[in-house]
């Protein structure tokens, strides 16, 4: 009989020993089983994130259609490749319907190291982390983002959560960012609102603290159109501006949509100027916060998407950002061409400074002749004067978000920055060069021709100023190089003597050591007695012959082995049927013979008695083909020939039978 | 060699141990040899010998009269350079001591079969050879009248060749060879004269190359006569040899050289 009071009481103990913790160890065991009980095809398969996250999925798919329908689970689990004492786990979740990302979904990565002792639960282990954690939670309708979107990033420490590094939160409708945005990430919250649009409306602000300034950066804006901004640092209002940016009249239809991306900053870094004298009081530069809270919100948008580079829901889709409205030019192909031209002249002239400045022997030359010092001190001044100058200009007139802007304006801001030089004074010893440069003839003409026309005028003067330098630069890096090889020809004499004195076993070099120490030595005191524009013109022919004299030595070294190798080429182990032994015999004997004891010896006797600068070439040439030659013979089918060699011992017939090609006969 | 033992065994038990055996005196001959092993493909070989024999004749030692017209034939099998086997054919031509007047023949055939198998030893500075030849001949007597009397002959070789003046056997070596062999012989007229022929023969040679090589030495033969096994003839036969070796390949064959057995 069954006591039910007695069962229900053993059944609370037992619900008092499985706490949440256990259920929720085992949830995974629970749903994935229940993955395969509710569908009728489901899959357990090897699934990557962005072909970068290998890991395993658990899915299922529609029996008719094939369509993946239901619950979406993906989990990687591995040792963090950077710091072994770091696990990383990419958990992804969400929902499909009709091959279609829908309803909730999630992404969490963990990278956590253990931390602490162990601890006992039950019958298991646990043990503290701490680490990170990024988490994405939005919702899709129809492959499209829907409703609340987050994304934030911790610091755990001992399994709790103890900062947070990055928040955001926006809304889509209908897969259109809409309504309010949060960003706060370090130091910098962002706050703002769209329309049904997409566009911007009503006040974004930028609340940014740097160095212990608080920058609080509004811009309002009326369905995308920018209508009022206002710059605080510590409440006081600092002067800014977005100079160039042509916003569209409320009732203008002329205008285009810009995105908030990597177009929009470009425009951002352009337009935006904070000029006022009141920074460097707070000990500011403008640069330091000028597109820190437009990258703040584009980071943001794009943390909806991606982490660390990889993009994370299935399909990759593409999500809407903030929208402004802007005019935006037509800019002619005419234009396009002498916008091109401009900076090719640009090009042409920042390369040969490049040069000239980076030429370490017109460096050196500088302190032997004051000419080059004073065209090293022209140069200079471009460098310095000019170049960065046009620079800047030509860096803003090649810039594709100039299509946003108005080109004229920031031009004449560059002007007023006297960005670009009036005239030039280069004073060097006694020498003073003025270059003017027509200022009136850019603010009479087209802007970018007449700026072109300075190019072409630099241009002019620095190949002219090249003309007139190049022989006295010429002649001094020739004096100098003739210093270096000159260093480099007593190397190689030295190298020469240490090679050929040295006693060596082998007999090619021994016999040929005197004969090349005596060439070494007379080209070298023939060389000393040189007229200096003859030394010049020697100097590389004489390194050349010394160079080869070493490679000489060298080719007689493997001299003993190349002959070895060809008396092996010609000989043939027989086994011979009397003695039951193996015997060696030459083949081709006759052609072996007049190689061995004709050839070869005339060959060296050639060499000693003719070796020089001037034959040393044909010498490297002619030894190695008298080799490849009997290779080739070897192979040939040789019979008329060695009838010719029969009782022959004149070197030169024995050359023309076998058809070598030498130069030293 | 037990069969050698065996023969030579039973022969001296036929003997009459009263008997004393006398020993004939020596006649003299000169050999002239060529021998040849021509290759015809990596395991096979033509080997041939061809011998001019004289023998004393009156009162002329050794070159009396052309006494042998000797053709050797046969196809080698090389197994490995250890050990080969060979069968062929010989016909020698005996010439008769008393020209062609009644009731003598001039030339009397002699064909053989023959088969041999060839060890060869390799040491250190010399070379070992062992070779067991079988032959089964067909001869007669210089006589019109005469038929042919079948027997067998059984024959052990054992030589070295030790180089003189090179550590190897080869080109431009010369050898010594000391050279021992047993003729022993079985058939129907072979009766208390089993043993034909005791042949010492040291000789020393020279190997000019692979392929052409001479030798020279005196040969001392003895061996129980066919009429009276009691009595020994006895010879000194002075021996000159050519050998040749030749290879009928075709040259891209030539390499690699022999077997790969050993």
């Amino acid at each position: 009989m069954v006591h039910w009071g007695q069962l229900w009481d053993e059944m609370k103990v037992v619900a008092g020993m499985i706490t949440v913790r256990k259920i929720s160890m085992f949830l995974p065991l629970i749903a994935v089983p229940l993955i395969f009980v509710n569908t009728a095809f489901a899959q357990h398969e090897k699934y990557s994130l962005d072909h970068q996250i290998e890991g395993s999925a658990f899915f299922s798919r529609n029996q008719e259609t094939g369509e993946k329908d239901g619950s979406f689970y993906f989990v990687s689990f591995t040792e963090d490749s950077v710091d072994a004492d770091y696990y990383l786990k990419y958990k992804l979740k969400g929902n499909y319907q009709n091959d279609l990302k829908s309803g909730d979904w999630s992404y969490n990565f963990k990278r956590l190291t253990p931390q602490g002792g162990l601890s006992i639960e039950s019958l298991s282990f646990t043990e503290s982390a701490g680490g990170g954690r990024f988490k994405i939670e939005g919702g899709f309708d129809g492959d499209e983002p829907e409703g609340n979107w987050e994304a934030m990033e911790n610091a755990v420490d001992f399994s709790e959560i103890q900062d947070t590094a990055f928040y955001c939160t926006f809304n889509f409708d209908e897969g259109r960012l809409q309504r309010d945005f949060f960003i706060s990430a370090n130091n910098t919250t962002v706050r703002g609102r769209l329309d049904q649009s997409g566009f911007l409306h009503g006040k974004v602000t930028f609340d940014i603290q740097i160095n212990g300034n608080k920058i609080v950066d509004s811009r309002t804006f009326d369905h995308g159109r920018l209508t009022a901004s206002q710059l605080k640092i510590d409440g006081e209002v600092i002067e800014r501006s977005f100079l160039g940016l042509k916003v569209p009249s409320d009732t203008s239809s002329q205008f285009v949509e810009l995105s908030w991306g990597e177009e929009y900053l470009k425009v951002m870094q352009l337009s935006h100027f904070v000029s006022s004298p009141s920074l460097k009081e707070f000990g500011l530069d403008a640069a330091d916060f000028q597109l820190i809270g437009d990258t703040v919100l584009l980071n943001a948008l794009q943390a909806l998407t991606h982490h660390k580079g990889i993009a994370v829901w299935p399909g990759q889709p593409t999500f809407s950002y903030p929208k402004i409205k802007v005019v935006a030019q037509t800019i002619s192909s005419g234009k396009q061409e002498r916008v091109k031209r401009l900076v090719q002249h640009f090009d042409t002239i920042d390369k040969s400074v490049h040069q000239v400045l980076h030429d370490d022997q017109l460096e050196i030359a500088v302190n032997a002749d004051r000419r080059i010092a004073v065209f090293q001190a022209i140069y200079e001044l471009f460098q310095r004067e000019v170049i960065p100058g046009y620079r800047s200009v030509v860096d803003l007139l090649k810039n594709p978000a100039l299509r946003y802007l108005d080109e004229q304006v920031l031009l004449d801001r560059l002007k007023e920055r006297k960005q670009l030089p009036d005239s030039l004074v280069v004073e060097q010893a006694d020498t003073v060069v003025y270059f003017p440069f027509d200022q009136e003839s850019i603010d009479e003409k087209d802007e970018i021709i007449a700026i072109d026309d300075q190019l072409g005028k630099i241009i002019t003067y620095l190949e002219s100023l090249g003309e007139q330098i190049r022989p006295v630069l010429n002649r001094e890096k020739q004096r100098l190089s003739l210093t270096r090889d000159e260093s480099t020809m007593v190397d190689l004499r030295d190298s020469i003597h240490a090679l050929y004195n040295h006693p060596s076993n082998n007999t090619f070099q021994k016999r040929m050591s005197i004969p090349v120490i005596n060439v070494t030595q007379r080209r070298f005191k023939a060389y000393a007695q040189l007229p200096l524009n003859e030394k010049i013109n020697r100097l590389s022919e004489i390194n050349a012959c010394f160079r080869n004299l070493i490679d000489f030595y060298f080719l007689l070294k493997v001299l003993p082995d190349r002959r070895k190798a060809i008396e092996e080429l010609y000989t043939r182990t027989v086994w011979n049927p009397f003695t039951y032994t193996d015997m060696e015999e030459t083949v081709k004997e006759r052609l072996y013979s007049a190689y061995d004891e004709i050839l070869f010896p005339y060959l060296l006797d050639r060499i000693e008695e003719q070796l020089s600068c001037n034959n040393i070439d044909a010498i490297l040439v002619d030894l190695p083909a008298l080799f490849k030659k009997m290779e080739v013979l070897r192979e040939q089918d040789t019979q008329e020939k060695e009838k010719s060699l029969r009782r022959e011992d004149d070197p030169e017939v024995i050359k023309d039978i076998i058809e070598l090609e030498v130069n030293l006969f | 060699m037990i069969l050698f033992t065996t023969l030579f065994a039973s022969s001296i038990v036929a003997q009459d141990p009263a008997v004393e055996s006398v020993f004939e005196e020596p006649s003299s001959e000169l050999w002239l040899g060529g021998y040849g092993n021509f290759r015809l493909t990596d395991k096979l070989f033509w080997s041939g010998e061809f011998h001019l024999r004289s023998s004393s004749k009156g009162s002329t030692p050794m070159v009396g009269y052309l006494s042998k017209i000797y053709n050797r034939h046969g196809l080698k099998y090389v197994h490995s350079k250890k050990f080969s086997a060979t069968l062929g054919g010989v016909l020698r031509l005996n010439i008769s001591k008393y020209g062609s007047g009644a009731p003598y023949q001039l030339i009397a055939l002699e064909p053989r079969i023959w088969h041999q198998y060839v060890f060869a030893m390799p040491f250190e500075r010399f070379m070992v050879y062992h070779r067991l030849r079988i032959e089964h001949r067909w001869s007669k007597p210089n006589l019109k009248e005469a038929d042919f009397i079948y027997r067998n002959r059984f024959r052990y070789m054992i030589k070295m060749k030790i180089p003189i003046n090179k550590k190897k056997l080869i080109p431009g070596a010369y050898y010594f060879s000391p050279y021992v062999e047993l003729i022993m012989q079985s058939g129907k007229t072979v009766v208390g004269n089993p043993m034909e022929d005791l042949r010492i023969y040291p000789h020393v040679g020279y190997i000019l190359n692979p392929r052409i090589s001479f030798s020279a030495g005196i040969l001392y033969t003895t061996g129980q006569t066919s009429v009276n096994g009691q009595y020994y003839r006895r010879r000194w036969i002075p021996r000159i040899n050519t050998y040749i070796s030749l290879d009928f390949r075709k040259d891209e064959l030539k390499i690699p050289e022999i077997n790969t057995n050993d």
